[in-house]
């Protein structure tokens, strides 16, 4: 197949299942052609933003790049050579704008919301942003590598794409795309980690539960209607995923159903974004007593609870026995010989398990290395982390990984 | 300060990134514009793209950052 058939291929593909846009500049930065339902307003936006100059300033891009702005929004760019068109002119080919999560269009209907536009305007802005799809960052790799495959029918892996390296902020401030792209991915992890939590019933949940830093807390009753509907909206989905995690947890079907449904009549008739927010952690909350009754040991004290919670609060500091018999007033000796009498397993056990249980949200959803995990959880060396793991799980990490994504790509193909 | 209708945008707006001092744009519908402001720039592009903005507003800017503007100014005629 010939590269233009490719590109075109790979464009339907692209639009049909993902509502992506595709994109190409000449190198005298003129739009070829854009697959866009708005093609004036967010070829600006890459402008203004400096993304073309920057793709522009690079002699040549032979590997995916993926750039950004200051709302959030990221696009991948990649040169296609003037010698493999029959054109004969070099061009950039551009997926994008792509947000990665719910929390930056949120973040921009607030910001305009401050400004106190007119309706039309501000309507009109909405309309625009709402037209650009949301991706998680697995997802942006997979493109870019597919990209780079369209254009040179050549495999390369995640770890291959650049990223744009200074990024102006509204304050001035350059940051770093991939550190954005971080700071994405941990939000990510983070809630993960809040439904494993669920799960267990664990009480870390609520350090966890920390939504109004993306949302915000408004008590004002003249919001606009939309910003509250799409605030609802997110914590339906949200509990959702809570009421299958407190199922997992042991909760009965019934009882779980039966408590998203009250809180489903409950927020909707919520009239401010504080409403709607308290009437989550509420939910939140009964699911948790749930899954803790659900799964209530009664030679369990209270005591050790605690402990578990704090070494479940505390896996990514580098903890030691010390600290964790200090937290709940016993001596060192004393506490593990009671933990070990009340849970059947060791404390320094425990900590390896709930920091290998860690790592498998890390290897399943990032493409963080195994080094890089190993040290994130305060393993002493990578072969050691690897034989805790393989103990465990009785695969490597590396083998844990492979194994997640095979399972991944053949239920999309199922789905597919 | 009225601006020419006819102004290229981006280069517009990538000289008010330029000046010292903040500079806004205000509608004839009273919508004001930071046009520092990523945001506010985009709004501005969307907003004259749909409603024809540029020709019925007014630039509001510090003297200090005439000499950079001063081009887009239509009194300059």
């Amino acid at each position: 197949m010939k590269i233009k058939e490719r590109l075109k291929m790979f464009g339907g593909l692209l639009s049909s299942s993902t509502n992506l846009s595709i994109w190409s500049f000449t190198s005298d930065k003129e739009l070829l052609f854009s697959t866009s339902n708005y093609k004036s307003e967010f070829s600006t936006f890459f402008s203004l933003s400096g993304c073309l100059d920057y793709v522009f300033s690079k002699s040549k891009l032979n590997k995916p790049i993926i750039l950004g702005n200051s709302l959030d929004l990221f696009w991948i760019a990649e040169t296609i050579d003037a010698s493999s068109i029959s054109e004969g002119f070099e061009c950039v080919l551009i997926i994008g704008p792509i947000f990665c999560s719910d929390s930056s269009l949120i973040s921009i209907e607030k910001s305009l919301s401050k400004m106190n536009l007119s309706i039309n305007l501000r309507n009109e802005m909405l309309n625009i942003l709402t037209d650009v799809p949301m991706i998680s960052i697995e997802s942006i790799h997979q493109f870019a590598i597919m990209m780079h495959y369209a254009i040179h029918e050549d495999v390369i892996k995640s770890r291959d794409i650049l990223y744009q390296k200074k990024l102006k902020h509204d304050n001035g401030d350059d940051v770093d795309v991939a550190a954005v792209l971080i700071l994405e991915e941990e939000s990510y992890i983070k809630e993960q980690i809040f439904l494993r939590s669920i799960k267990e019933g664990n009480l870390v949940y609520k350090q966890l539960l920390d939504l109004d830093t993306y949302f915000g807390i408004d008590n004002d009753r003249n919001i606009q209607i939309d910003k509250i509907r799409s605030l609802k909206n997110y914590m339906f989905m949200l509990i959702g995923f809570c009421r299958s995690a407190a199922i997992e947890g042991g909760v009965p079907f019934k009882i779980a159903k039966e408590i998203e449904k009250k809180a489903f009549l409950k927020i909707e008739k919520c009239d401010t974004t504080s409403k709607v927010y308290f009437g989550f952690v509420e939910t939140v909350e009964e699911l948790v007593v749930e899954v803790r009754r659900s799964s209530n040991n009664p030679n369990i004290s209270k005591d050790i609870l605690e402990c578990c919670s704090y070494i479940k609060s505390n896996i990514l500091e580098p903890i030691t026995l010390e600290d964790i018999a200090h937290e709940v007033g016993y001596s060192e000796y004393y506490l593990t010989k009671k933990f070990h009498k009340e849970t059947g397993i060791k404390l320094i056990d425990y900590i390896k398990q709930s920091k290998i249980e860690l790592a498998k949200i890390y290897l399943e959803t990032t493409s963080k290395s195994v080094q890089e995990i190993s040290e994130l959880l305060h393993f002493t060396t990578r072969n050691y982390f690897n034989r805790v793991f393989q103990e465990l799980v009785g695969m490597s990490p590396n083998k844990y990984r492979n194994s997640k994504k095979q399972l991944d790509d053949e239920v999309k193909n199922e789905t597919v | 300060m009225k601006l020419y209708s006819d102004i290229d945008i981006v280069v517009f707006l990538n000289d008010v990134k330029k000046c010292k001092n903040e500079v806004f744009f205000e509608t004839d519908e009273g919508d004001k514009l930071n046009l520092k402001s990523a945001l506010s720039q985009y709004v501005f592009f969307v907003a004259d793209n749909n409603f024809k903005i540029i020709e019925k507003g007014q630039l509001m800017f510090e003297d200090e950052d005439l000499g950079i503007l001063k081009k887009y100014l239509s009194y300059n005629d």
